[in-house]
């Protein structure tokens, strides 16, 4: 059979993944910083991870845009500096997910992951230091870096371990598509 | 899961990591002779500079993009002690002495500088 380009089932469930990115994120926002600008879980990155796993490159650049983009017009930044970053982050950690689940296809969840994590603070930077004019941002770069690395581990192995439940393979099987 | 992307993983992650530490390191070691000044950048202008070998107490009122920043100054450290910012990362940082480790507060677009004899020089 045919599948179907507008399947309400892959509709509704991706609203929900959407829905659940952006729970996830103002949830973190909730845990109190740790006085180094920029470090956070990222935990976002899960619901992107499992849906560019399960779902396809399309349905995660539509998960991460959609995330964005409503999380902006909710808090009231849409297209201030904090919206830049955070678009220029998540594209450019798409872009090297994209590249290293599709062309590379060597790394499992966790090294996607750790790579996703790392060009999402490396866009961040690059606009924070753009709107500021300074380099002197790049002092932050190692410590932001590790803390990337090691939340991109945690994200990674998170992910694996929902994708390993096959809740979202069972949905596919089920309303095919 | 499959063991040879497992293995790939940790061939990304480890030099990643140890490169990162090793940047680190560096940065936490490097020493300046003498931190004399500071510099308050709003959107890249200087709008204060303050000289940090005066080991008085005193407030500076820093106005941002999107409010007032007080900077309090003793015994040649610098720190924010109040801002509007909804993150709060620069007061929570503290007080800075040295040059690498600049203050930043995005959301006023204000960064502190304090820049010695044998500061890094870095600029675009």
């Amino acid at each position: 059979m045919k599948e179907s380009k507008f399947n309400v089932h892959k509709m509704t469930l991706l609203a929900i993944l959407i829905a659940g990115a952006i729970v996830i994120g103002i949830l973190e926002s909730l845990i109190p910083s740790i006085g180094i600008p920029g470090v956070k879980l990222g935990l976002s990155n899960i619901v992107i991870l499992i849906v560019l796993y399960e779902l396809g490159i399309w349905e995660a650049a539509l998960v991460s845009l959609s995330r964005v983009l409503i999380v902006s017009l909710v808090r009231g930044t849409f297209l201030s500096m904090g919206f830049v970053m955070s678009l220029t982050g998540a594209v450019l950690s798409l872009g090297i997910m994209i590249l290293f689940y599709l062309l590379i296809k060597k790394f499992s969840v966790i090294g996607v992951s750790v790579i996703g994590a790392l060009f999402h603070v490396f866009g961040q930077i690059a606009v924070a230091m753009l709107y500021l004019s300074t380099a002197y941002i790049l002092y932050y770069l190692p410590i932001i870096a590790i803390s990337a690395i090691i939340t991109g581990i945690i994200v990674g192995v998170s992910a694996q371990l929902i994708i390993n439940t096959k809740i979202i393979a069972k949905q596919k099987e089920k309303y095919n598509f | 899961m499959d063991k040879k992307k497992l293995r790939n993983d940790f061939l990304l992650i480890v030099p990643l990591l140890l490169v990162a530490i090793i940047a680190l390191i560096v940065i936490l070691t490097h020493k300046t002779n003498k931190p004399l000044v500071a510099k308050v950048f709003v959107q890249s202008e200087v709008v204060q500079t303050i000289d940090l070998s005066d080991k008085t107490e005193r407030d500076y009122t820093i106005k941002g993009v999107n409010g007032e920043l007080i900077v309090h100054v003793h015994d040649g450290m610098i720190r924010v002690k109040e801002s509007n910012c909804p993150h709060q990362d620069c007061v929570n940082q503290g007080d800075v002495k040295d040059t690498n480790h600049p203050i930043i507060c995005a959301y006023n677009q204000v960064y502190i500088v304090i820049e010695g004899e044998s500061s890094y020089d870095v600029e675009i």
